[in-house]
């Protein structure tokens, strides 16, 4: 390969080189909110010794909640604190002057926003929270940490899908097993960590609120685009409410065996949300892109 | 060898730089001087490959410094006017960054800092502008770039650092590398710069060697003004005045009544110098 492309020595050096810059820059930051269950524990177990006189930690479901709102707000924040000086000046100099390719670069950057900060943020939340459990008398159950319960989420999922009456169920809900597939949930992260990063490479200033509202924005404008699509353009006639009302329409399922065109994207849930991220994570990857290569200061 | 051909730049409808057209050889210590926002920083910018050329073309080794190749990069050092106080010391980040350029010498930089008599190992984030102004400067020079291009290095230097300055670049910078140095205070590296280049709103007024402007024009330190001069001023203890060298007589250029020169005489400064 071109050297002036990539060199694995040099992409080892340059990868070396940002990710201390990371760790000076966001370090702190990260080791912050992935110790939340420290905090969490803390406050709430203060809390309830100030009105009931008894310690008692938050329950999984309230971790769940404040681990998922935590960890959005990582991938949401952290690509602006890693990158968002690029937008500046002298940093921005800095960065595009330092001998190595912009494909060196871009990995670099990628690896750190979407794998090594959602990684570390992981890992060291829910071992802190499975220490807090360890800890605490009043969480003193296998099934209490975040970690335990991921874990089985899947299995959870799956048995909850063995107890339920499918010929009761809309067929959307048949395809359970796979929305808890893992990759779903990670390309889902992906997408989020990558349009805050090309929000941080692009805007100067309020680069995570800006960056919000170009996704609502774009999703409203996609989405009336997409609708008639996936309805096919049609909506309910005369003749088809006449249909229904002549064979008796009790649920769901039924409108779907009456109208299957129109329905076909319940039955195709995960296929369109499949093809929906990795257009994103295509068009985001680009988009980084050629932000980088068209960077000018 | 830089070649800069035609080049053209704007900021929306505010035109920068036009028909640019310099090439600037190896082994030499440019000065390129300009009036506030005649493009200086654009232009080096534009050499440093962080700007592209919206016209005409800029080469540096028959490549374009817009494309960023490392290998080229990595033949190139840009040393901006504001630097980046970076929360480290100036030694970690010199060990550190220098690994990317393939001549740098970090027994230089030490040497370099020494110059300047400045701590290598202060965190740059607790430098003042002037010590961290000098310990970019010292890493600029222990690059050993074969281009390198200053963009008011001495702003922010003490009196003292300033004739430290030039010591450096007299003593470490290598006779084949290219140095363009952009500058308002031209007396701080009237002994070092040799070509002087003066950029007009969108042009080149003038290109050329002191040998070359001391032989078209003569430099008189004088006591009475000459009505024929093309600028003359009152300085104490006499006047400086700069005519036509007509007779061929050597005289020590001076770079602000040159500067001055120029730009009161542009067509006939144009008209004398055109090769």
């Amino acid at each position: 390969m071109n050297t002036d492309i990539f060199n694995f020595k040099r992409f080892a050096r340059y990868f070396k080189t940002d990710v201390t810059e990371a760790c000076s820059n966001y370090g702190l930051s990260l080791l912050v909110m992935s110790s939340m269950p420290i905090t969490i524990a803390v406050i709430t177990g203060v809390l309830n010794v100030l009105t009931s006189g008894q310690w008692e930690s938050s329950g999984l479901t309230s971790r769940i909640l404040l681990f998922l709102l935590f960890f959005i707000i990582t991938c949401i924040t952290a690509p602006s604190k890693l990158y968002g000086s690029l937008t500046d000046k002298k940093e921005g100099t800095a960065f595009i002057l330092i001998p190595a390719s912009r494909l060196e670069k871009y990995l670099s950057m990628l690896i750190i926003c979407c794998i090594l900060v959602p990684v570390l943020f992981l890992d060291i939340y829910l071992a802190l929270d499975f220490l807090v459990c360890a800890i605490d008398p009043t969480l003193a159950s296998s099934d209490a940490t975040l970690l335990s319960f991921f874990h089985n989420i899947r299995e959870r999922l799956l048995h909850m899908g063995t107890t339920i009456d499918w010929n009761e169920m809309s067929q959307f809900i048949k395809h359970s097993e796979s929305l808890v597939k893992p990759w779903m949930y990670i390309d889902d992260m992906m997408s989020i960590s990558l349009a805050f990063l090309l929000g941080a490479i692009t805007f100067k200033k309020s680069k995570v609120s800006k960056t919000i509202g170009c996704l609502i924005v774009i999703s409203i404008v996609l989405s009336m685009i997409a609708t008639p699509l996936i309805t096919r353009g049609s909506h309910l006639t005369a003749e088809m409410i006449e249909k229904m009302e002549m064979t008796g329409v009790t649920g769901i399922d039924d409108l779907i065996e009456i109208l299957p065109g129109q329905f076909w994207a319940l039955n195709h849930l995960v296929l369109i949300d499949t093809i929906n991220d990795i257009l994103w994570i295509v068009g985001l990857l680009t988009g980084i892109w050629f932000r980088l290569k068209n960077m000018k200061h | 060898m830089i070649r800069i051909n035609q080049l053209g730049f704007n900021y929306g409808n505010n035109v920068v730089l036009k028909d640019i057209t310099l090439n600037l050889e190896e082994g030499r210590i440019y000065g390129l001087l300009g009036e506030n926002g005649v493009g200086k920083t654009t232009l080096l910018t534009i050499l440093s490959g962080l700007k592209p050329a919206m016209n005409g073309t800029v080469e540096i080794d028959g490549r374009n410094p817009f494309k960023r190749e490392p290998s080229l990069l990595s033949s190139i050092f840009y040393l901006p006017d504001e630097v980046l106080p970076k929360r480290r010391s100036a030694m970690a980040f010199a060990r550190d960054m220098g690994q990317y350029w393939e001549k740098f010498s970090l027994e230089k930089f030490s040497g370099i800092m020494d110059v300047f008599e400045t701590d290598a190992n202060q965190r740059m984030d607790q430098m003042s502008l002037g010590q961290l102004k000098k310990a970019y400067i010292s890493f600029a020079l222990a690059c050993n770039t074969d281009y390198l291009f200053m963009d008011e290095p001495t702003n922010g230097l003490d009196i003292p650092s300033k004739a430290q300055f030039r010591k450096a670049i007299s003593k470490y910078t290598f006779e084949t590398a290219t140095i363009v140095i952009s500058t308002h205070q031209a007396r701080d590296l009237e002994a070092i710069i040799d070509p002087i280049i003066i950029l007009d709103r969108k042009s080149v007024l003038l290109n050329a060697s002191t040998a070359q402007i001391s032989e078209k024009l003569y430099f008189d330190y004088g006591t009475q003004i000459d009505p024929d001069a093309l600028y003359s001023e009152l300085i104490p203890g006499g006047c400086i005045q700069v005519t036509p060298n007509v007779s061929g007589t050597e005289s020590k250029v001076n770079i602000e009544a040159l500067f001055n020169t120029v730009m009161k005489n542009k067509e006939t400064i144009r008209e004398m110098f055109k090769q």
